[in-house]
């Protein structure tokens, strides 16, 4: 029993160093590639005895500026709301992540660990519950701390919120009709194969090409960042978080960068393959290349392949996400408004039942 | 046994929960007791651009916000209808396929309706002025060849 709890321990402690380090990484990112895009130098400031690094110790100074930076309560709020909201945020972030397989099997000791945190039979829908839930400690942060753009900021944020969290949960219907299951481990599996005479990979954006852009493009909006970053407006209203300084500014901050993790996780689960390494088969043990070879991989090696395939389609999708929010302008209200509900609502609707009378079609 | 496991099997979230929160506690805890707390008046003031705020924050706000919400409330129940609908898919097949497609024809009726009543529509546009047909100056027209509306 004990070596279980350890186990999970461990790969809690790995998730979640996982989503914080990819994170922090992704702040430091965030500079260097708008400062690439914009012909600029971007952060190179900071140092360790004497070596800049490509600016990566901006990190750690980020860190350090804000733990020492005055942490202050306007006056009239409640103290323990005030400190309730950067709270709720950050925890329900990081949450969804525990339904997301993050590899296979790992074999150690002559024991199988299964490399995901809950093998929910509806984990897709715990996730999207759980996403949904970043709403309170948004409206949370704006109501209570009494200032007029931070309420305009969480009014917007629950308008584009919850109107985007319909499109989220109907987008996925498609995919989820495909796979025939709700259970993300399950979905990898059904992508750990190919098609076309194994030239392929059966990756569900393939097939679902149209519920993945509306599924990214939603989840840009759920993160609140550019080009949907409504809520926050930086020149305009600044943003619900408009009162929070110091560390529970920081705990808005990173948990907007935990989001675009997680945003990425979901779609590498259910668009791209999970875990799966194109033509890597753990039943064939090794490689099976769609010319015919064959090489062969310790089974530990696969588990392996697969864990660092996961954090690496990850962060390309991270990446994907930082080049759009440097390349598109931020949309007017009305704009966000009429893109989700008389654009991609209807069409992600078209979507599903276009995928349920194919299968009906295919099926029969 | 079996279920004592199916709790055990939610474990290794709450102790991701419990990770969080205490991140938060831990990080806030540290810098309260590092950072300097240094009192002037206008520090705590509600931050308006440096002007003093005159009256309250929790303004009445635009009813836009609550039409959009009554929406959401509507589309998202049809969202937790379709999900179990999609695990029994295969069983049902067209009968299941029929019967869903009617229920979602209500709704985007629905939507429709919202649409039609422009309750989606951020700003409806009011002009001050009625647009007429605008008369460009015939030396204005000449000057503009390179094909951009008058």
């Amino acid at each position: 029993m004990l070596r279980t709890l350890l186990i999970d321990v461990g790969k809690a402690l790995y998730l979640f160093s996982g989503l914080m380090g990819l994170a922090a990484i992704l702040t430091w990112m965030e500079r260097k590639q708008s400062a690439l895009m914009q012909d600029r130098v971007g952060a190179n400031r900071a140092r360790i005895f004497g070596l800049r690094l490509l600016g990566l110790p901006h990190i750690i100074t980020d860190a350090v500026k804000l733990l020492t930076k005055e942490d202050f309560v306007p006056a009239g709020v409640p103290t323990w709301l005030h400190a309730l909201a950067p709270w709720v945020t950050l925890t329900v972030a990081c949450l969804p992540a525990a339904a997301i397989p993050f590899g296979h099997v790992l074999p150690w000791g002559g024991q199988a660990i299964e490399l995901q945190l809950m093998d929910m039979q509806v984990g897709l829908v715990y996730a999207l519950a759980i996403a949904s839930m970043a709403i309170y400690g948004v409206i949370l942060a704006g109501w209570v701390t009494r200032n007029k753009w931070a309420v305009l900021g969480s009014l917007r944020a629950a308008a584009q919120l919850i109107g985007f969290g319909v499109v989220l949960g109907i987008s996925l219907i498609g995919p989820v009709l495909l796979y025939g299951t709700l259970n993300l481990q399950e979905m990898v599996h059904w992508q750990d194969t190919t098609v076309l005479h194994g030239w392929l990979p059966r990756w569900g954006i393939f097939f679902q090409p149209l519920a993945f852009l509306v599924f990214l493009t939603v989840g840009i909006a759920e993160t609140k960042r550019i080009p949907f970053d409504l809520p926050e407006g930086e020149s305009e209203i600044i943003g619900y978080f408009l009162e929070y300084s110091g560390m529970k500014f920081g705990a808005f901050f990173l948990a907007d960068f935990i989001e675009t993790v997680v945003v990425a996780m979901l779609t590498v689960t259910v668009f791209l393959g999970g875990w799966s390494v194109p033509y890597l088969s753990a039943d064939q043990g090794g490689f099976v290349w769609p010319w015919g070879a064959h090489t062969a991989v310790p089974p530990a090696g696969v588990a392996l392949l697969q864990m660092a395939a996961f954090w690496v389609k990850v962060f390309a999708v991270c990446w994907l996400l930082l080049l759009i929010r440097w390349t598109l302008p931020r949309f007017r209200i009305d704009q966000a408004v009429r893109l989700g509900w008389q654009y991609l609502l209807p069409l992600s609707v078209l979507n599903t039942f276009g995928t349920a009378a194919v299968l009906l079609i295919v099926g029969q | 046994m079996q279920d004592s496991y199916a709790l055990w099997m939610y474990l290794p979230g709450l102790i991701l929960f419990i990770g969080g929160v205490a991140f938060v506690i831990l990080n806030v805890v540290l810098s309260h007791l590092i950072h300097p707390h240094v009192r002037t008046h206008e520090k705590y003031l509600a931050y308006e651009c440096g002007e003093d705020p005159i009256g309250g924050a929790w303004i009445q706000f635009n009813h836009r916000f609550y039409l959009l919400a009554l929406a959401f409330v509507v589309f998202d129940v049809e969202v937790v209808l379709l999900f179990p609908w999609v695990v029994v898919f295969r069983e049902f097949g067209w009968f299941g396929f029929i019967e869903v497609l009617v229920f979602i024809a209500v709704l985007l009726f629905g939507l429709a309706y919202a649409w039609r009543k422009e309750a989606l529509v951020w700003d409806k546009p009011q002009p001050m002025y009625q647009a007429g047909p605008v008369t460009v100056p015939a030396v204005a027209q000449e000057v503009r060849t390179d094909g951009a509306s008058s």
